[in-house]
């Protein structure tokens, strides 16, 4: 199956200046639509395919219409004949409040008509919006897809293929996920950088870093680190289980030193976690082969059968056999499948914004929205790389990386998700989450976060004891006191657990507290403070700290 | 339409015109069943009823929407002469006597009727020695004929939706329920009950399964002693009897997908007249509507996929057609 490919564009009805109808060929740009002029009764588009194709499937992107109505005819006679009966896109609310005008709608087999059965090389769609007068309406992007060209898409062709055959749905080859081809190699570029391992930005993390300042490291011993990694998550295994799924991840990355190489191993804690892996899987021989060829330094591992096990799915806007194709490899790495989004579920894979998971994603607060690329290049690559990379949104795509990668292989240590994605939605919530969503992560973070209890909260020297029984393994980690001299306020309006957090950034990097009229900076997540000239946001703390300096105040 | 329709209020000043009409309209419905030549007598009747005051000639009545040469006529001829030879020719008429009496048994239509007559069952006495040629809901129409006929009251049609909410309430409190009809357009008498349930588990898309709510429903309510008969039962209708004072009632339950409850009610509530007005501006909107979807027409004129309708208001407001409460529906 594979989008048809459009050949022109024969006619349309009108156009705005500023919104092409070529724009709806561009599914890749959800900013750029169609849009007919002021006042039209009806805007219609009329479409050729390269050849004559049978319509499977079609995916249209809304632009403040109300209906759509597709119809397929051939370029040899000036008939059209129904293919997709007048369709709602936008309810009459939606319509009279201009809520949700770009809603995306999948229409698959049972949704067309008999015409689906044939092939046709024209299609016209036809849009309405009688409900608001004046209106330039139209759509951002329409998909027609097919399952009848087998040809481009051998089922054993290589993922990366495949996913450029998905082409129009906005798949875009990460650039970056290619430089890892080999396992392990941007952790060896880590450590070129420096002697000691970049920490992953987690507030458990600097605080042991800061930890670990305090005290002198000491010779280590590869077993004492073999136990760690076993022995941690089935402590932590009891702690959790009466726990749900999603709840505060924890990482902590320790660094040992190994006959010269600076091997880098995270102890997880996750609370999701209900199987830990035994150290031996055959599936993993070619990984571990991989590994000793590159003779980098080991990153973070796992069995590859678990590199997702914390993960739990929704698919939106795949279709079989790709779909199929995607969940299966994700299953193989341990991620478990859930047909519709919930409160457990942690990652959507979705093909492109404003589906309706898209949307009851984010109404959620969930924001963990990835393309299809992040299972292909985690299976592919047999590592696991952060999702940011491959999220859907751009926006989330900047924000900084905040797991590490982890790839498959025998030895058992893994690591994943760390506390701070949940923090860093607590501490940017998504424009398009609500407050109540927003304040409802944060509550979820408050309430059931038993681990949190344990370690968190009571001192600076809260990492779990059987880490700090260990910790004279632990290299001095790199810290800057970017913050030094500076004088900080937290606001009251920050969430218990973000404060906490930034109260540790400010620390570790030996800024101090103040009032909030002496302060240098205040810290908050309230709009009205923002406005004042010197807030920042937790982020921004954040941000300092990845960048090792103190970043221009926005 | 229900042959019980509660009758045509006696104070209104055409009220005699009215009647004849109706009769009129019942014998081209019943003997010689033509439906457009009953509508355009009860949409002629409907109009008078609504004039206000008193017609005083054919030419007068002819003004109004609905009444044209031949009505406006036989308005003069009722005037003059007191009578009309039409109706007297039809009330003389055996054939149209004997089929009107038939029809009074709930579940006997004309064409049951006409082939009762055929066969010699001429009235109702006749009827109750012949019940072999009749299926179990006309057997237990003609068991509680007088019962149906009796008009039944507000007040207790307001006691049968108490039980029905309570009992529904009781098993599930997502249940809603709505007893249509004249009830709801706010009439003092009606001739059923039709109540609509609906629950939110079960949508249109999902009628395929098996669905027992219906029965359970049913169950219920005869434990109660609510209902007393069952005429038929399926997964989406009930038809039976019901009983709460001394009088057996005729009860219909109807239960709806959640995304089709509201244009089931619009359309229960009616009146018929008025749902047909309604459905007409729906086309005219480029809509078609029926009890249960709304659907937007294409432009080649074929219906599209159903709307959304969480209310009745929605279904006004996408028709673009000004809210009516139900008491403003009884044209």
């Amino acid at each position: 199956m594979g989008p048809i490919p459009v050949d022109r564009i024969i006619s349309i009805s009108s156009e705005d200046q500023a919104h092409k109808a070529e724009n709806i060929l561009n599914v890749s740009d959800s900013h750029q639509t169609w849009r007919c002029k002021s006042g039209e009764k009806q805007a219609t588009v009329i479409l050729q395919f390269l050849k004559p194709s049978v319509i499977s499937s079609i995916d249209v992107g809304n632009d403040n219409s109300a209906f759509v109505e597709i119809f397929v005819g051939k370029s040899t006679s000036d008939e059209f004949q129904v293919l997709l009966v007048t369709s709602s896109l936008m309810t009459l609310h939606e319509c009279k409040n201009g809520l949700n005008v770009n809603k995306v709608r999948f229409f698959d087999t049972d949704h067309l008509s008999s015409a689906s059965k044939e092939s046709w090389d024209r299609v016209k769609i036809v849009c309405t919006q009688p409900y608001i007068k004046q209106s330039k309406y139209g759509l951002s992007f329409v998909t027609f897809h097919s399952k009848d060209i087998p040809e481009d898409i051998p089922q054993k062709e290589p993922i990366q293929s495949q996913s450029i055959q998905l082409g129009s749905f906005t798949l875009r080859n990460d650039d970056d996920s290619d430089n890892i081809s080999s396992v392990g190699r941007l952790f060896s570029m880590r450590n070129e950088n420096k002697d000691v391992v970049r920490m992953p930005d987690s507030p458990v993390n600097r605080l042991l870093a800061i930890h670990k300042k305090n005290l002198e490291t000491a010779k280590l011993k590869n077993e004492n680190s073999t136990n760690i990694n076993i022995q941690t998550p089935l402590t932590n295994k009891k702690i959790s289980k009466s726990s749900k799924d999603s709840v505060k991840l924890k990482n902590f990355d320790l660094n040992i030193k190994k006959k010269n190489t600076v091997t880098m191993e995270a102890v997880k804690n996750k609370v999701t976690k209900k199987k830990e892996s035994s150290p031996s899987s055959l599936k993993l021989e070619p990984s571990r082969k991989k590994i000793k060829l590159i003779k980098n330094p080991l990153p973070v591992t796992k069995p590859f059968s678990e590199l997702l096990n914390n993960v739990v799915f929704v698919m939106s806007g795949y279709e079989n056999p790709y779909r199929s194709n995607i969940r299966s490899k994700a299953l193989e790495m341990g991620a478990r499948y859930k047909h519709n989004w919930d409160l457990s579920c942690t990652h959507l894979i979705c093909a492109f914004i404003n589906t309706p998971k898209y949307r009851e994603c984010k109404r959620q607060g969930a924001y963990r929205i990835v393309k299809s690329d992040w299972i292909d290049k985690c299976h592919s690559n047999k590592c696991r790389f952060p999702w940011r990379r491959y999220a859907l949104d751009k926006l989330e795509q900047n924000k900084p990386e905040s797991e590490d990668e982890i790839c498959a292989s025998t030895n058992s240590v893994e690591t994943d998700d760390s506390d701070d994605e949940w923090n860093s939605t607590s501490a940017k919530p998504v424009p398009s989450t609500s407050q109540t969503n927003y304040s409802s992560v944060i509550e979820k973070n408050t309430t059931i976060s038993p681990y949190d209890l344990d370690t968190d909260i009571d001192s600076d020297l809260d990492v779990p004891k059987d880490i700090l029984a260990d910790e004279s393994i632990l290299p001095l980690p790199f810290l800057d006191s970017i913050f030094r001299n500076c004088l900080f306020y937290l606001s009251s309006s920050l969430n218990p657990l973000l404060k906490q957090e930034c109260n540790r950034y400010i620390i570790a990097l030996e800024g101090k507290l103040s009032e909030k009229d002496k302060c240098d900076y205040v810290v908050s997540t309230d709009a009205n403070d923002l406005q004042i000239k010197n807030s920042v946001t937790p982020q921004w703390i954040r941000d300092c700290y990845d960048a090792r300096k103190i970043l221009p105040l926005k | 339409m229900s042959k019980r329709k509660a009758p045509s209020d006696s104070t209104n000043p055409n009220h005699d015109f009215c009647e004849f009409l109706t009769e009129l309209a019942d014998y081209e419905k019943n003997v010689t069943r033509n439906i457009y030549k009953c509508s355009a007598y009860r949409k002629a009747a409907s109009a008078l009823a609504k004039y206000g005051k008193r017609i005083k000639s054919g030419e007068e009545a002819q003004k109004l929407d609905g009444i044209g040469d031949k009505i406006s006529k036989k308005i003069d001829e009722f005037l003059g002469t007191g009578k009309l030879k039409k109706l007297d020719n039809i009330r003389n008429d055996e054939a149209s006597v004997s089929i009107k009496e038939l029809t009074r048994v709930s579940g006997i239509g004309p064409a049951k009727a006409k082939e009762l007559y055929d066969l010699g069952i001429t009235n109702i006495d006749i009827l109750l020695k012949h019940q072999d040629k009749l299926n179990h809901h006309q057997i237990i129409g003609l068991k509680y004929l007088n019962d149906f006929e009796e008009k039944i009251p507000r007040s207790e049609v307001i006691k049968v939706e108490k039980i029905i909410k309570k009992t529904l309430h009781d098993l599930d409190p997502k249940y809603e329920v709505t007893i249509c009809g004249s009830f709801r357009r706010g009439k003092e008498f009606s001739g059923d009950i039709d109540t609509l349930i609906s629950h939110p588990s079960f949508m249109s898309h999902d009628t395929k399964k098996k669905s027992n709510k219906l029965q359970v429903v049913v169950d219920i309510l005869k434990k109660n002693n609510l209902i007393t008969e069952t005429i038929s039962l399926g997964d989406a209708k009930f038809m039976g009897v019901c009983k709460v004072d001394s009088v057996s009632r005729r009860l219909d339950i109807r239960l709806n997908p959640y995304d089709q409850f509201y244009c089931a009610v619009l359309y229960f509530t009616g009146s018929d007249l008025f749902n047909k007005q309604m459905r007409d501006h729906a086309l005219h909107q480029g809509f078609t509507l029926n009890e249960y979807t709304l659907r937007p027409m294409g432009c080649t004129g074929i219906p599209g996929e159903p709307v959304e309708i969480n209310s009745e208001e929605d279904i006004f407001d996408y028709l673009d057609y000004p809210y009516k409460k139900p008491e403003e529906r009884n044209i």
